[in-house]
């Protein structure tokens, strides 16, 4: 009775402290052998230019989400982490820079982090998007 | 009587039970925002990569020299579940164009944006998420940007793109050219 009672004290302190080893996520598009930029300065000393008046050939959005669960029900304890790794930000990106007139713009990036205990589990979960456009370079000179 | 010893005790317990399953349910909290980069004088990539002035990729280690890397953080807080923001989607902007003035750089590149938990969310993990409960707690997401500042390493292109010294430097390709130009307008 004696260890079945520490057991589940270590069970509800792993659960406690599940919480500060929630993952990061890492937006950084590191692998793309291009610029991709943000902003409105496209060029090194450049003027500003509104993405606006520029000719957009397509619109994307890249998503990255790294998520954990640690769940504890009577004496069943257990954890699962799904790391979809910065790489996937590259994947995704990767098909918009195969040409290379292609200029990639990163308009904004967006974020979110859940936390909460759900049914016997505590879960929590950081997202990231980079929301942006790309052109093709001929329509980008500085006007 | 029995029977209604029974019912009542029946009651009671699909409602304790359905009770704790709505407490779990709704134990959460949470938090986001936006970076916006509306205000930014640099060019700045989230690759190795940027553009010089006429539109040709350079990349650090070549064309262009490391000068100093950096890294901060921002907390941004939410109430009610995330849906009232406290932070406003202020833009970083001019912290980065701080950043490259003090180095006295061209642009960044390796722009890196990492999402974490904020403080209040690991503490309300300490209490089962109990807190959470009252809308008015706030919530906290917590980034952290990094990057390289870095410069052109060829100082005489810089030139070019500078406004006082437009007219002043020719480069060496357009030297043939300009002079030409010159002595079609004197003829």
């Amino acid at each position: 009775m004696k260890n079945r009672i520490n057991f589940g004290i270590v069970v509800i302190l792993l659960l406690l402290f599940s919480g500060c080893w929630a993952p990061k996520t890492i937006l950084t598009t590191a692998n793309i052998t291009q610029p991709v930029l943000v902003g409105k300065v496209k060029t090194i000393g450049g003027k500003p230019i509104e993405n606006s008046t520029l000719q957009v050939d397509t619109t994307f959005t890249a998503t990255l989400q790294n998520s954990m669960y640690y769940y504890s029900a009577v004496y069943v304890y257990g954890h699962s982490i799904i790391s979809q790794g910065s790489n996937l930000l590259d994947k995704q990106l990767l098909p918009l820079s195969d040409e290379t007139s292609a200029m990639i713009v990163a308009d904004q990036i967006r974020f979110k982090a859940v936390s909460g205990y759900w049914l016997f589990a505590l879960y929590s979960a950081n997202k990231g998007w980079i929301e942006g456009k790309k052109y093709t370079n001929k329509s980008n000179e500085p006007k | 009587m029995k029977t209604l010893i029974q019912i009542i005790l029946k009651r009671f317990v699909i409602s304790a039970i359905l009770g704790y399953s709505i407490l779990q349910i709704s134990g959460c909290s949470s938090s986001k925002g936006a970076l916006s980069f509306s205000a930014l004088k640099y060019p700045t990539s989230m690759s190795a990569f940027l553009y010089d002035q006429n539109h040709n990729v350079v990349m650090k280690g070549k064309e262009l020299e490391f000068l100093h890397s950096f890294d901060f953080k921002k907390t941004y807080w939410n109430l009610a579940y995330g849906s009232i923001p406290l932070t406003k989607g202020e833009s970083i902007s001019d912290t980065l164009n701080a950043i490259v003035e003090k180095y006295k750089g061209d642009g960044i590149i390796n722009l890196t944006i990492t999402i974490e938990q904020g403080v209040v969310n690991k503490i309300y993990s300490f209490f089962m998420y109990l807190p959470s409960y009252i809308p008015i707690l706030p919530s906290s997401a917590s980034i952290t940007v990094s990057g390289e500042v870095v410069k052109l390493k060829n100082p005489a292109s810089s030139y070019l793109f500078n406004e006082n010294f437009k007219d002043v430097f020719i480069p060496k390709e357009n030297i043939s050219l300009k002079i030409n130009e010159a002595i079609h307008e004197n003829n």
